[in-house]
């Protein structure tokens, strides 16, 4: 039985000039269903590249990689779309609404692309914008929210199909610290709910939430360590 | 992914950019706009010729001199035809129901202090009955007056009015108006007829040809003869009677080639319609190439959107859209602007088509077939323009379109 997570020998290469820079140099990682993972890392060593890799946004140059048992490297660029639509979550550094949508067509997005039902989408999108607190948003574009409203609305998009696992990269980094910890505290309390969360961030405090920590170096896994010790989602994702 | 919720995306795309959604639909606006317009009063125009030449009498047959060549052109006539051989004709076709020769003379009308040149024709009484010719007021000049010699005249309805002033019948019957400074007593003024391509036929004079050949033109050769047939179906032998008869009378051989030209209104009918079709086709071809460019016009700014918004197309595909989604948003978006471009070009060239009709005084209105056609047109222009800029879009890989700035 494989992980829910995994990854053998992954490689990546991007062509720059004549030759291939080598982002990614052979990683091997492993994560079961239910983990919260944070891969850190400095900026420019292969985090957001391995992100890509592991929301299956991209192909891997060399090695294997398994998201529930699925093969990625032998899929259509449809099929791909299709695998991260049922199982994948993303939020993003800079939010990455589409600007000339309201907030509540925003959630709705993926599961117009997944062909939910018109009420059935807008009942549950209106349902998580009121669960993550900016119910009173729905009708509001990108610009007219805050930067911490803007990503809780991101967070309503990737739940919006409920999608066993969340994947994000820095959502913290263009938020202030408050904002941040709301956020952090929402991706805990979905962990505690049973999904999977690999965050990628570059600051240690961020980190510091998760239950295991995965240090990215020069394209490899630097080191590996869990927290067994880690505070827990008891902080609360302001309920859901 | 056509659904409602495709459609109102790519409706909000579109309006987003509101002032450059028009200036890009502009070219689409113009090329259809120029097509209805021109497609529709080139029909108009068409219709109103044929109405005007089957006004004139679609049995009307006019012998003139000179033979036709077979480019069209009449050749310099040898033998001109004069009245006596006109008469002489008149015997010998019993297929044509009546029959007037015609001298057409530019004479000067002059009632008190207002002159006006008038295309004046010298012809006999019977010209009433070959032209269907209607009165407005008095009668047309008698077989007596004609056998006479009298000065009597039957003026046109806008002669009437340039002489006379008014619109309404004038009560010119009786009065007198000197023709080229001989004096001829009005006996009639004639229904409006209307407009014959470029001529207006109402601006028009008839005086007996007896009186004329003595005082007004001298003893002239004809300008024409007019003949009517019996029937629309006895068109082909009238002329064929004409053709042998006229030879005969002329001196001509049996079979040399005639010194005189019939031509028949359904001839000049066919050869105007065929000119007014060509004139139609062209310039709807070239409306056309407008449309075209308006069609690059969308790819460019199509270009540029798919540009613009890479990030968003990244945006779209990580949250699960496929190629397919991503493909039929961007046509769909072109094919919004195109028909947006279309329905409004319906609209110009359909006021063009009114305001042009009534300047150009022919009936002239858009049909439903025509703008159909336009709005299809236009949006085969927004798939076919759309499509290129779609594709790209829809080939960007989630990743890179994510990192784009």
């Amino acid at each position: 039985m494989s992980a829910f997570i995994e990854l053998e020998g992954v490689t990546k290469g991007f062509p720059v000039g004549g030759g291939v820079y080598p982002a990614l140099r052979g990683i091997d990682l492993a994560v079961e269903r239910g983990e919260f993972v944070a891969v850190t890392g400095p900026s420019g060593h292969g985090k957001s590249t391995l992100m890509s890799i592991i929301g299956v946004l991209d192909r891997p140059t060399g090695g294997r990689y398994r998201l529930e048992g699925v093969e990625v490297a032998g899929l259509s660029e449809d099929a791909m779309a299709r695998l991260r639509s049922r199982t994948i979550g993303f939020v993003f550094q800079g939010f990455h609404l589409v600007p000339t949508l309201t907030a509540l067509e925003n959630v709705e997005l993926p599961m117009v692309y997944a062909r939910v039902p018109p009420a059935e989408r807008r009942r549950r999108a209106q349902a998580l914008l009121e669960w993550a607190g900016i119910g009173e948003h729905a009708r509001q574009r990108p610009v007219q929210m805050s930067g911490g409203e803007q990503q809780r609305v991101a967070i309503c998009r990737a739940l919006a199909l409920d999608p066993p696992l969340i994947l994000a990269d820095e959502p913290t980094g263009n938020l202030d610290s408050h904002s941040g910890r709301v956020v952090l505290d929402q991706l805990a309390g979905l962990n505690a709910e049973g999904r999977t969360v690999v965050l990628v961030t570059h600051d240690p405090t961020v980190a510091a939430r998760a239950r295991r920590e995965v240090h990215i170096f020069d394209g490899r896994v630097e080191w590996d360590r869990r927290r067994p010790d880690a505070p827990s989602a008891a902080g609360g994702a302001g309920g859901g | 992914m056509v659904s409602a919720a495709g459609l109102g995306m790519a409706l909000r795309a579109v309006l987003v950019n509101r002032l450059r959604s028009l200036l890009t639909i502009l070219g689409v606006v113009i090329g259809v706009a120029a097509v209805i317009a021109l497609t529709s009063l080139g029909r108009a125009t068409t219709s109103r010729v044929e109405s005007t030449v089957e006004g004139l009498g679609t049995n009307l047959l006019v012998v003139s001199p000179g033979a036709a060549t077979a480019t069209g052109f009449v050749s310099p006539q040898q033998a001109p035809i004069t009245l006596a051989q006109e008469q002489a004709l008149q015997a010998a076709v019993p297929a044509v129901d009546a029959m007037a020769p015609v001298i057409t003379t530019a004479a000067t009308l002059a009632y008190g202090s207002t002159s006006a040149t008038v295309p004046t024709e010298a012809t006999t009484v019977d010209i009433a009955r070959v032209r269907n010719l209607r009165l407005a007021e008095g009668s047309f000049f008698s077989p007596a007056a004609q056998a006479a010699g009298a000065a009597d005249i039957v003026l046109g309805a806008q002669a009437a009015a340039d002489l006379f002033g008014s619109s309404d019948p004038p009560g010119a019957v009786g009065a007198t108006v000197e023709v080229n400074g001989l004096p001829f007593t009005v006996v009639g003024v004639l229904a409006p007829l209307g407009q014959s391509g470029a001529t207006n036929q109402d601006l028009s004079a008839f005086v007996p040809i007896t009186t004329a050949m003595g005082e007004l033109t001298g003893p002239a050769d004809l300008s024409a003869i007019y003949a009517s047939a019996r029937s629309a179906g006895e068109m082909a032998l009238a002329t064929a009677e004409i053709d042998a008869a006229l030879t005969a009378i002329q001196g001509l051989a049996p079979g040399s080639a005639p010194d005189f030209t019939v031509t028949s209104q359904t001839q000049v009918l066919s050869t105007l319609n065929t000119v007014t079709a060509e004139l139609t086709t062209f310039l709807g071809a070239i409306a056309g190439i407008s449309l075209l460019v308006g069609g690059i016009g969308i790819m460019n700014i199509m270009l540029v959107s798919v540009t613009e918004r890479t990030r968003e197309i990244g945006i779209r595909k990580a949250v699960g859209a496929r190629r397919a989604d991503i493909l039929s948003q961007f046509v769909l978006e072109a094919v919004l602007l195109s028909l947006a471009g279309g329905v409004l070009g319906v609209a110009v060239g359909s006021l063009i088509t009114l305001l042009g009709g009534r300047a150009l005084g022919v009936a002239a209105s858009p049909s439903a077939s025509s703008d159909l056609v336009a709005l299809a047109f236009s949006v085969a222009v927004g798939v076919v323009f759309g499509a290129y800029p779609a594709v790209r879009a829809s080939r960007l890989m989630p990743m890179q379109a994510l990192r784009y700035e």
